[in-house]
């Protein structure tokens, strides 16, 4: 038994409420507050990994009640890496100056940064938690946070905000039923203790039942096509810094829950031969990654394309999941990870470029090149991994999910993952070329000049890390992904 | 046939609500009736879960000398348990929501969705009740966790 991943959610859990209670009279504190609080859960997240990652997992009984019948915390390689990820980009994005990240410096009483720990409480839970009902309870933390945070963007995004909570709810909704469905049939909520249970019952109707409801109902939070409905207009009017966490960390919480509790819990067996979920998976996957790709290119808003550039990414690690071979997991999983460096990065770049011009129009962008060379630089970066060309990281993870696509035999879906990168160039592309090679249209760019090193420094970080994931690949893949893979896909 | 229904009858009870609920998240115009839409939905799951604890000839499970320790004289308690978190976790959604419909309502004046879209796609000047678009709002005391008038729009 190890303290470490009751920890993980616990330390940033304190830092929102202290941050909340020192922003009623310092709120510039409360941003020192939830920083340090994310930097600690960071610091715990590498110890948890380091010391996953070639022996077995650490396990936590909360009240000292042994599982099944206690509540168990469960860190093991899989969940390290996400909680890796999340505490990274959170500490980013806690760090992101408030003007440019919330558009708007937080008033005393206005708890934004009590709530960002909040919402990283919750995806932390979610990885960590080794219990059907409490990753329930987990997702719902999460998911309260964000619908107050997303509606911190002014009208627009009260209204995306609310018909996200209503979908949010009808998602979570669906998960509960299906865990109903799972503890009528089992009489155990813990995932270890179901998955054994399981095989004894997985002939009954209820059970796939189970399976839909779950998949289902964890797809509207990954907002996997058609589910994605809610993503669009939340993720374009949230403030950047928040965005910047929900298209990078939040929406891969329901993706993570997917991959564990499909193939942890119900087992591919059951999901990827007997019923064909990981089929659905791949399928709507591909879907997503044409209709957000050709989405994408019809937005003239720069966040807007971002947003529906996610919808296409997550039906990328959608196809991943679904393939239900290691290879095609492994690239779903790095593709989690690049993922959140790219489009956290993009975000943020659209936070400095909005704070230094008010402009949020791609076409207003042209010659942006020359005014913020670096923070422009760092753009172009990223662009070229959402391309998916080396020397970036988004190579790394396309070539997995293509591979993984060929090795199951399912040649449309290749076609469809090699094909949307050329989508996806057009859109990048174009930006590209405009924003370099453009002579300056808008009067509000002549006085233009780079952001502060707070804005830049976290987007030439995430720049850098793209460089640095694509050199460590086979590291990472190697030591810690492959391992993960072979864990929940045995023999296949 | 007959007994089939009247054995499940609490699980078509539970599905209608469940129907009933969706019905009104996504039918419905009114933002308002599509909270209640919400609400309907997730006490439809509360049902079903208190239904499955439910068991015949057995008692609150309290430990009573009469029955001894035979756990199948009691009823389970977990589903129960279950349940009060959920609903409380309910309570919070409810709150948001409503904090928000409060949001929207200072704004644009209306709860109907298709006015309140068309006054954000269109002109924020044409058809103007209640608050300007472009003026922060005020702040709704009730829930100082939804947007507080920073209008970034």
């Amino acid at each position: 038994m190890s303290a470490l991943p009751v920890l993980l959610p616990i330390v940033p859990l304190i830092a929102g409420v202290l941050a909340v209670l020192v922003g009623l009279y310092r709120p510039a504190a409360a941003q020192v507050v939830a920083t340090l609080g994310m930097a600690g859960a960071l610091g715990i997240a590498l110890t948890g990994l380091a010391q996953v990652i070639d022996g077995a997992p650490l396990r936590h009984e909360v009240g000292g009640w042994p599982p099944p019948i206690g509540i168990e915390y469960v860190l093991d390689p899989l969940s390290g890496f996400l909680a890796v990820v999340i505490a990274g980009i959170g500490l980013l994005a806690v760090l992101y100056p408030a003007k440019a990240g919330l558009g708007f410096v937080p008033r005393a009483g206005l708890p934004a940064y009590g709530l960002m720990c909040l919402l990283l409480t919750g995806l932390l839970g979610v990885v960590v938690s080794g219990d059907l009902f409490h990753l329930f309870v987990f997702l719902e933390i999460y998911a309260i946070s964000t619908y107050a945070l997303v509606a911190l963007g002014g009208d627009r995004a009260v209204f995306a905000s609310f018909r996200y909570l209503l979908l949010g709810t009808a998602g979570s909704g669906l998960y509960l039923l299906g865990v109903g469905f799972i503890y009528f049939m089992t009489g155990s909520l813990n995932m270890a203790d179901v998955a054994g249970l399981l095989p004894a019952v997985a002939d009954s109707p209820t059970i796939a039942a189970a399976a839909a409801l779950i998949t289902v109902g964890l797809g509207v939070k990954m907002a996997l096509f058609p589910l994605h409905v809610w993503l669009p207009d939340a993720h374009t009017n949230a403030p950047p810094a928040i965005a910047a966490l929900l298209a990078a960390v939040q929406v891969k919480a329901g993706a993570y829950a997917i991959i564990r509790i499909n193939y942890g819990v119900f087992g591919p067996g059951l999901v990827a031969d007997d019923l064909p979920i990981a089929e659905l998976l791949t399928w709507f996957g591909a879907a997503g990654i044409l209709v957000g790709s050709v989405m994408a290119i019809l937005q003239t808003d720069f966040k807007r394309l971002l947003a529906y550039s996610t919808v296409a990414q997550l039906g990328y690690i959608g196809v991943g999941i679904g393939l239900a071979n290691p290879i095609a997991l492994i690239g779903a999983l790095l593709h989690i990870l690049n993922h959140a460096v790219m489009k956290s990065g993009l975000f943020f770049i659209a936070g400095g470029i909005y704070a230094q011009t008010k402009i949020k129009e791609i076409p207003r962008m042209s010659g942006l090149g020359r005014k913020m060379p670096l923070l422009m630089s760092g753009f172009a970066i990223m662009a070229v991994s959402m391309v998916g060309l080396p020397p970036t990281a988004g190579f790394i993870s396309k070539f997995y999910l293509a591979l993984g696509a060929i090795e199951g035999g399912r040649w449309p879906v290749a076609v469809v993952i090699v094909g949307s990168s050329l989508l996806t160039a057009v859109y990048f592309v174009r930006l590209i070329e405009r924003i370099f090679t453009g002579e300056v249209t808008d009067p509000k760019l002549e006085e233009a000049h780079e952001p502060g090193p707070r804005i830049l420094g976290p987007v030439v970080l995430l720049a850098g890390s793209l460089l640095v994931i694509f050199l460590a690949n086979v590291w990472i893949v190697d030591a810690l992904l492959a391992p993960v893979a072979e864990t929940l896909l045995p023999g296949r | 046939m007959a007994e089939f229904f009247a054995d499940r009858y609490v699980y078509f009870f539970v599905l209608a609500l469940l129907s009933i609920g969706l019905y009104g998240m996504f039918a419905m115009r009114n933002l308002a009736k599509k909270l209640v839409g919400m609400t309907i939905f997730t006490t439809a799951i509360y049902l079903f879960f208190i239904e499955g604890s439910v068991k015949d000839d057995a008692t609150a499970p309290i430990i009573t000398p009469a029955y001894g320790v035979d756990a199948t004289r009691y009823v389970d308690p977990l589903p129960h348990l279950l349940i009060l978190t959920a609903i409380v976790v309910g309570v919070g959604i409810v709150g948001v929501g409503l904090a928000l419909l409060v949001r929207i309502y200072q704004a644009h004046g209306t709860l109907e969705e298709n006015e309140v879209v068309a006054r954000l796609s269109g002109s924020p000047r044409a058809g103007r009740r209640g608050h300007a678009l472009d003026e922060p709002a005020q702040a709704s005391s009730g829930g100082g966790d939804d947007g507080d008038g920073e209008d970034g729009a």
